[in-house]
């Protein structure tokens, strides 16, 4: 199974309680406001923030187009 | 004392080695959450499982309810429920009850049993869940309260020996806890026990089920002197027929977020 979207609906970014961004590529759910993605790990979304990846500006600019 | 991140850390991980075997060896939780259960008034749409260990009790909220989230800091466990409840409407994540990952106003009803012990003081978790809950939406938490084992507790003190055990807040700081955060509360009282053979039984049902992370003593190593003290002082305190009892004195928080 898939990471449900339906998820989606409720899911915030732990840090600032904002949308979260689905990078289904990476496998990452992406707070741009905090530059923070949260791994998915076998389905399973870890939002914790001391296991989010730091991401560079560049990279948050990308994913913005989408 | 470990500061909170560390301290959060390691819990996780004590509660993630013992994932696999949790369902045999926590047979008093599972009283405990049966009794939680039945104040539960199912709710529609989204419901959270707050410390959802092996996911038994959100696959239950699942056959009741729309959606189901699980939620717990143990990576371990939710994996564990992952698969043994591949439902449809039951999803899990990794999380912090005192940083939920969840938008305002989302969850319709939340469940909690054996876990917000942890959370203490439990301010923050409570102005986390008024802030994720939906206006009327109820909660019913099962919080380890104060007297919890007490007789593990008071063995030690007639050693005269700190307390290998961690303290417990009493119901009536966790209802002024719910209240300043914002909701209707009431609280009710249980005292469950559980029966052991002898003094390792009794460690070991502690630590079997992940929940052997002692808050104020890092690296508290027993050694076979202190074992045998605490053995005779237990049994001769405490035994009965049944052997060693173990009481787990729980507070059913039941709490309601105003309609506006």
């Amino acid at each position: 199974m898939a990471f449900d979207k339906k998820l989606l609906d409720i899911l915030a970014c732990p840090v600032c309680k904002g949308a979260l961004y689905y990078n289904a590529q990476a496998s990452e759910l992406v707070c741009r406001f905090d530059r923070l993605a949260y791994p998915v790990r076998d389905n399973i979304p870890v939002m914790l923030e001391n296991e989010a990846r730091q991401m560079s500006s560049e990279e948050v600019e990308k994913l913005k187009g989408k | 004392m470990y500061n909170e991140a560390e301290l959060k850390q390691r819990i996780a991980r004590q509660f993630s080695k013992a994932a696999e075997d949790y369902d045999h060896v926590a047979g008093i939780q599972r009283d405990i959450a049966s009794h939680a259960m039945s104040l539960f008034s199912p709710a529609k749409k989204w419901v959270m499982d707050l410390g959802c260990g092996t996911g038994r009790i959100s696959a239950q909220l699942a056959q009741q309810a729309t959606r189901v989230i699980g939620v717990d800091i143990a990576a371990g466990m939710v994996n564990v429920a992952r698969q043994r409840y591949p439902f449809n409407n039951l999803h899990f994540e990794v999380a912090d009850a005192e940083n939920l990952p969840l938008a305002d106003s989302t969850i319709d009803g939340v469940f909690s049993s054996m876990a917000l012990q942890w959370c203490q003081p439990l301010e923050k978790v409570m102005q986390e869940l008024y802030r994720v809950m939906k206006p009327g939406a109820r909660g019913v938490l099962a919080i380890m309260a104060k007297g919890s084992l007490a007789e593990l507790n008071q063995s030690w003190l007639q050693l005269a020996e700190p307390a290998h055990v961690n303290s417990f807040e009493d119901s009536h700081s966790m209802c002024t806890a719910a209240i300043a955060a914002g909701f209707d509360a009431g609280v009710t009282e249980k005292c469950f026990t559980s029966w052991h053979t002898d003094i390792f039984a009794v460690l070991h049902s502690i630590k079997d089920v992940g929940a052997g992370v002692l808050v104020n003593h890092p690296k508290q190593r027993l050694s076979r002197k202190q074992l045998q003290r605490l053995q005779a002082c237990y049994s001769e305190h405490f035994a009965q027929d049944k052997g060693l009892p173990l009481s787990y004195q729980v507070t059913f928080l039941e709490i309601q977020k105003q309609t506006e």
